[in-house]
């Protein structure tokens, strides 16, 4: 590494400086010897295991001779890595490159990426993207998916230290079914910086972009996340792109939006600031949103993609969330992002299949198996004709059973 | 010092305080036997002849009546809390009438009583017996009542030691939030209403001198009251006995975090699924965040099964309170309560019974309520993979809560849960032994943690548990195993300094002394 041109200090801490909890603040000075000071909430039973830890990241970097302090307050191992590595790559400089992306789209998809776009989507559980804390255990609350958020929930001073905590975050918690995605900020920002620390790792499966507004928007990114798959040499593994449309033109475009790139696996609306370029505010029935939706609704089915509803954002009204989650699945959507993991269960139950939808699901289908034995292509149950759509209806339902466990 | 080993293989004290100890032998061992304690006959003092009035003028008049000595043994309960002013100011006027030595059995004590450790480094007080939490723990921990060893004691404890004659009372102080000058004492009405006064009641009866401390004094007869009149020598009104909203809080809110709900939610399954919940179970509640939650749970769970419990023992709050006016459980046993709407429901339903601790969990009595409850939820500072808890020090050594009623519940009910977090900043509760054993493993049946659910293979209850839910999605594996994954994240961390040096003991329900706590170097 080339020499250290700045003190650095990073972290989440309160006003007085004491670090958040779950989390520490890493403070690296120029020094002509290797000083490590540790003050932490549980010194008197992890001191050493710290002090071997930072130990082992600084000779990784081959430093020998820097200042570093840290105060923590029971961070985990891989809050403690990310601080420090972000702490480090900013104290050295690290010069932007200029990279160029004149890499061709996706023109096939590979076996992993068939099966990304058939993943359950009910629930997003969103995971504010510089804090661990809040990481640490989003894991264990059974949403469908995991969005750790570079974007909205990270304020501009703190995206680079959010980059490596995801980065370390998703290299580290046992996170098993659950889909893991990232919300990057728009390309034209931060989102490069983003993809090129993130992707590093090669520990999630697509990429969450925001305010898609046309098609150039998603041939972009599906261009530079070809160059960095092909940089850090991801082999077979293609990550799966989901466009968050949040703007009226992003609306207007969603058929070219939904088509423009073979990562796509579905699309996702996003209602605050929808209705924030609308100038207009969220009522609680949501009627100001509905033309948006079917628009999104139809550009994503058109192209075979799922369709994602925006957040609830009243995590204090349960009845509200079940109401519009009832809304919102009768118009054809197959989950939305979610805000706090009390939210899960509820939209959860929403889209599980009543008993009674299991139950004609199967009859239709022992009905069709019956005729077709029996020669004919067409059946009937009690006195309606099965027909194609019904049949498909049915064997999603019951897919959705096996997948649940409930038959 | 001499030690021996208990059958935990935990090194004690053959000795203590010029007392010879019982090692602890197994939870249900001690039986009792012998002769109960006695108080002594009180001198008459009948108002025809003497003109003597209980009332006295302030705390040093009742002080100078009760005939306390140098040496003497004093108590009070911990119905005020946080809110309480009245260890204070007695402890303050000791002090300054001169007295020396004195043994202090509070029910509990709080970080609103720092200042006694003033009074500790003076002699005023040589030794504490009972509860220690918060920073006079931590003072006890660094060494500070040597060469005196504190005993800690459960509830239930507590109410055997005195009534076995291992505590003799001299003198007991009770805070009562009403009371009328003939001793009277009742908790549910005036300014600085507690509730029950459930901690004192065997205080009443065994101490030489009781004197009742009022801010709320009625006219004569205080009806209904806890404590009664025949039972009191002295009585004092004082402007203050607390700080009503430290006392109690105006509503109990369950805890929001996600990680405590789901252990809450993994609790209520394995009660679903454990065979326990049918019509006339019973539970015991509490105030912790996992434990309300587990009561809101479990009360959407009976409404919806249609299953009423019969009874509900706590630590009592508005959710218990809800359960009994929808009809869902037929009566509460109340020790202690945590907000308004339960005092108010103590004071008006008469199926909100207030329960002395000895009837509620005195091992040496003939029968105990514990005995009668299917389900405890409790807490943890660590567990090991024996099963064996601690609730008394943390991981770094530090002797810093003190027991509640957690080990006799543990030993009394059917089912007994741990619901814990698998780690508290990053250290694991799960250890190869804990640093102190409170509660005995063979009274544990589960432990319940967001990463993962182990049943007791020694325990009946732990064993059927296994059986009705290997199968099920619950995350159920080996308590090592658990182990392991919570390292896993933690990573493993380094034995903390601690001295040989005993500073405190752990006296298990049948007075036998399970653990004792050594001196932390700093």
């Amino acid at each position: 590494m080339n020499k250290i041109i700045s003190k650095v200090k990073l972290g989440r801490s309160s006003l007085e400086g004491q670090p958040e909890k779950s989390d520490l603040t890493v403070e690296v000075e120029p020094s002509e010897s290797l000083i490590i000071n540790i003050n932490s909430s549980v010194k008197t039973l992890y001191r050493e295991h710290i002090k071997k830890l930072v130990s082992e990241i600084l000779s990784e970097h081959q430093i020998q001779a820097v200042k570093i302090t840290i105060n923590d307050d029971g961070a985990l191992d891989f809050t403690i890595k990310a601080r420090l590595t972000a702490a480090l790559f900013t104290a050295w400089g690290s010069s932007v490159q200029q990279n160029d992306f004149s890499h061709p789209p996706l023109d096939s998809i590979s076996k992993n990426l068939v099966d990304l776009k058939s993943r359950l989507r009910r629930t997003r559980l969103y995971l504010p993207g510089n804090n661990p804390y809040l990481m640490q255990n989003a894991y264990l609350f059974g949403s469908d998916a995991l969005i750790f958020d570079l974007e909205d929930s990270v304020s501009p001073h703190e995206k680079l230290p959010a980059r490596y905590l995801i980065s370390e975050a998703l290299n580290f918690l046992p996170i098993q079914d659950q889909e893991r995605m990232v919300r990057i900020n728009p390309l034209n920002g931060e989102g490069i910086q983003d993809l090129r620390v993130v992707m590093k790792l090669k520990n999630f499966d697509t990429v969450l972009l925001p305010k898609c507004e046309c098609r150039e928007d998603i041939l972009n990114a599906d261009k530079i996340i070809s160059y960095f798959e092909q940089k850090y040499n991801y082999g077979q593994k293609q990550l799966a792109l989901i466009p968050l449309i949040e703007t009226a033109k992003g609306v207007l475009n969603a058929p070219q939006i939904a088509s423009a790139s073979k990562r796509n696996v579905a699309l996702t609306f996003g209602a605050e600031d929808f209705t924030a370029d609308m100038g207009i505010s969220r009522s609680p029935g949501g009627e100001e949103l509905q033309g948006a939706k079917a628009m999104i609704l139809l550009a994503a089915k058109s192209n075979g993609l799922q369709a994602l509803d925006t957040v609830y954002s009243d995590i204090s009204n349960p009845q509200g969330l079940e109401q519009d989650t009832i809304t919102s699945k009768s118009l054809g959507f197959d989950g939305r992002g979610i805000i706090h993991p009390e939210q899960i269960d509820i939209v959860h139950r929403v889209y599980q299949p009543s008993p009674s939808e299991i139950e004609y699901a199967q009859k239709v289908v022992e009905a069709l198996e019956k005729a077709r034995a029996q020669g004919n292509g067409v059946a009937s149950l009690g006195r309606k004709m099965i027909d194609a759509p019904v049949e498909a209806r049915a064997l999603k339902i019951l897919k959705l059973a096996r997948k649940l466990n409930l038959i | 010092m001499e030690t021996i080993t208990n059958s935990l293989q935990r090194i004690i004290p053959r000795e203590a305080n010029g007392k010879i100890l019982k090692p602890y032998q197994g939870a249900f061992n001690n039986l009792g036997g012998g002769n109960r304690a006695a108080p002594p006959i009180p001198v008459s003092r009948p108002a025809r002849i003497s003109k003597q009035t209980k009332l006295c003028k302030d705390i040093r008049e009742a002080i100078e009546k009760s005939g306390l000595a140098n040496g003497d043994t004093i108590s009070f309960h911990h119905h005020l809390r946080n809110g309480d002013a009245v260890v204070n100011l007695v402890m303050n006027e000791i002090a300054a009438m001169g007295f020396k030595d004195l043994i202090l059995a509070p029910s509990a004590l709080f970080p609103v009583h720092q200042p006694l450790i003033e009074l500790i480094e003076q002699g005023v007080i040589r030794r504490i017996e009972g509860s220690m939490n918060g920073p006079i723990g931590k003072f006890v921990s660094l060494g500070g009542m040597l060469p005196d060893i504190p005993i800690l004691r459960s509830h239930g404890g507590r109410a055997r030691a005195i009534e076995d004659g291992d505590l003799h009372i001299d003198v007991a102080f009770i805070a009562a939030p009403t009371a009328d000058d003939y001793g009277n004492a009742y908790g549910s009405l005036g300014k600085s209403a507690c509730g029950p006064l459930a901690y004192s009641h065997i205080d009443s009866i065994y101490a030489d001198q009781v004197v009742v401390i009022t801010d709320n004094l009625v006219a004569y007869p205080c009806i209904p009251h806890s404590i009664p009149a025949t039972h009191v020598d002295w009585v004092v009104n004082i402007d203050q006995i607390g700080d009503a909203d430290k006392i109690v809080s105006g509503t109990t809110r369950i805890t929001k975090s996600p990680t405590r709900l789901l252990i809450a939610k993994y609790a209520v399954e394995i009660i679903e699924k454990s065979g326990l919940l049918k019509p006339g179970f019973s539970f015991q509640t509490g105030a912790g965040g996992i434990s309300l939650a587990v009561t809101k749970y479990l009360g959407e769970l009976m409404a919806e099964k249609n299953i009423t419990a019969s009874f509900i023992t706590g630590g009592i709050t508005k959710y218990a309170v809800d359960l009994l006016h929808q009809g869902l459980v037929g009566s509460l046993f109340d020790v202690q309560v945590f907000d308004t709407a339960s005092i108010q429901s103590l004071h008006e339903d008469p199926a909100h019974w207030e329960t002395p601790v000895t009837y509620y969990a005195n091992y040496h009595s003939k029968g105990c309520l514990v005995d009668r409850q299917d389900i405890g939820f409790l807490g943890a500072t660590e567990v090991d993979i024996d099963f064996n808890v601690n609730v008394n020090t943390h991981s770094d050594g530090y002797l810093l809560h003190g027991i509640g009623g957690h080990l006799d519940v543990a030993a009394g009910v059917n089912l007994s849960m741990i619901l814990i977090p698998s780690y508290r900043k990053r250290i694991p509760v799960i250890r190869d032994s804990v640093t102190t054993v409170t509660a005995p493993g063979e009274t544990i049946d589960a432990i319940v943690t967001e990463q993962g659910i182990s049943f007791n293979p020694s325990t009946e209850m732990g064993r059927i548990l296994n059986e009705n839910l290997k199968n099920s999605n619950l995350p159920v594996m080996s308590i090592s195993e658990l182990k392991r994954k919570v390292e896993n994240i933690t990573g493993i961390p380094q034995a903390p300094q601690l001295s040989d040096e005993i500073i405190a003991l752990i006296e298990y329900r049948d007075g036998t002394i399970i653990d004792a706590v050594r001196k932390v170097i700093p």
